[in-house]
């Protein structure tokens, strides 16, 4: 009876003696799981800079009236700026011709308007979008500066310096290789006669007549 | 005496009234005729433009500004003779412009071939209604206005002249390229349709007649284009 007692309690010892071993076992492998986890984890705390930014490309083009030239704006756009390249192309020019270039702000924008082209290739001018009104840019599409050395005429800047009682509204286009066409309106009154702006001289003409 | 007297200021009284009625329908009815049924749209010589004119190293003139007129480069394209017929496309083909929005459409069937901003008349209305392509110049010389509005314009290219039952043949209204300006979408011109010369040179090579040299005309064989406009031009 007594040996039937001391055999079953050396069993019992040993189940429990198996169950710690295989515990201990366990406890073993999972430690190493759990330091493997805790690293993945410090990969995602802290990640490696990406190489390529977040950014999208769009081209817009406008050929000059005659077909033989094309102004071309190159937008990059990242996050929170726009990058914007003007390039003319064509017809006896060898290289794209980079004529402009700038970045820019949300919010702030740069257009090609359809009649940007003078009647002789000549110039274009360019819209920008702000968000206190807009403005209007002329460039040389030549090697040729523009009068006085400059390389752009802010013709929006120029009108409000020198035209106080109108407020530049709209430049629709070329009325001849030199001229642009300004509408304006009067401070006490809406659609005022248009004005000319001559590029080379850079004076405004007043008109009798509006050209809507 | 006095009875008399009152009778010749009577007659005088009249005579300035039928003078001064005279004077004002002299004046009216001339402007009134004139823009319901135009003289000619290029009015310096009604005539001029209607025939083909090249001019090499030309000056033109247009809002006060001289500027070079492009040379016309004559093609082989230009000059060679077409065989009628070749056609194969049957649908007819027709011109709109809308001077309200200054975009023209051309349309083959129901298939849309361009549509592109134009400039309509600005000194000088546009006519509006059905009219068909009479003739087609590959180049010509335009010239009218006085003062500040003169204008003198040598190898206007691809010009195509429309008329119909109101607005005659001589009067000159066309569809034409233009180099002298460059605002397009918005009225510039002298009653003519002005288009961009790459937009024009598109048009005239699809539109009929079908090109047989400089200045080809419409015939029984070889029908113009119907031409359309309608709109009121915001000027």
């Amino acid at each position: 009876m007594i040996k039937s007692n001391s055999l079953g309690r050396l069993l019992i010892l040993i189940i429990i003696a198996a169950s710690a071993l295989l515990l201990a076992i366990r406890q073993f492998s999972f430690t190493a799981d759990r330091s493997f986890s805790s690293q993945a984890l410090a990969d995602f705390e802290t990640p490696t800079p990406s190489p390529t930014p977040f950014s999208t490309k769009l081209d817009t083009k406008m050929d000059s009236p005659d077909g033989k030239l094309t102004l071309t704006m190159k937008q990059v756009k990242f996050e929170n700026s726009i990058d914007y390249a003007f390039y003319v192309t064509g017809e006896g020019i060898d290289q794209p011709r980079l004529i402009f270039s700038k970045i820019l702000p949300d919010g702030v924008e740069l257009t090609i308007p359809y009649n940007t082209w003078s009647p002789d290739n000549a110039y274009v001018f360019i819209k920008e979008k702000t968000l206190t009104g807009d403005n209007y840019l002329v460039f040389s599409t030549s090697e040729q500066p523009l009068p006085n050395n400059l390389s752009l005429i802010n013709v929006s800047a120029l009108f409000q310096e020198k035209i106080d009682q109108y407020i530049l509204e709209e430049i629709t286009g070329w009325a001849g290789p030199t001229l642009l066409i300004v509408n304006v309106n009067a401070l006490t009154v809406s659609l005022a006669p248009s004005f000319w702006f001559e590029v080379p001289s850079q004076t405004f003409i007043p008109l009798s007549i509006r050209f809507n | 005496m006095k009875k008399k007297r009152r009778h010749s200021n009577l007659i005088i009284r009249y005579l300035i009234v039928i003078f001064t009625v005279s004077l004002l329908a002299a004046i009216v009815y001339p402007t009134i005729i004139s823009l319901k049924h135009p003289r000619c749209a290029n009015s310096r010589s009604c005539q001029e433009s209607l025939k083909f004119a090249v001019k090499k190293d030309a000056i033109a003139i247009f809002n006060n500004q001289r500027l070079a007129a492009p040379n016309i480069a004559l093609t082989e394209k230009d000059t060679r003779p077409v065989v009628l017929g070749t056609d194969t496309n049957d649908e007819e083909k027709h011109i709109y412009v809308d001077l309200t929005s200054q975009t023209l459409y051309a349309f083959e069937g129901k298939e849309l071939f361009m549509q592109t901003l134009i400039s309509s008349g600005k000194w000088f209305p546009t006519p509006t209604g059905d009219f068909t392509i009479w003739v087609k110049l590959r180049s010509t010389r335009m010239s009218g206005g006085t003062g500040d509005d003169y204008y003198n314009l040598p190898n206007v290219p691809y010009v195509m002249f429309f008329y119909n039952q109101e607005v005659s043949k001589s009067t000159g209204f066309s569809l034409h390229g233009t180099y002298w300006h460059n605002n397009f979408g918005h009225p510039m011109s002298h009653g003519c349709v002005n288009m961009k010369t790459s937009d024009v040179a598109k048009l005239y090579d699809w539109a009929n007649p079908v090109s047989d040299g400089l200045t080809t005309y419409s015939s029984d064989k070889n029908l113009g284009t119907k031409v359309t406009i309608y709109g009121e031009a915001p000027l």
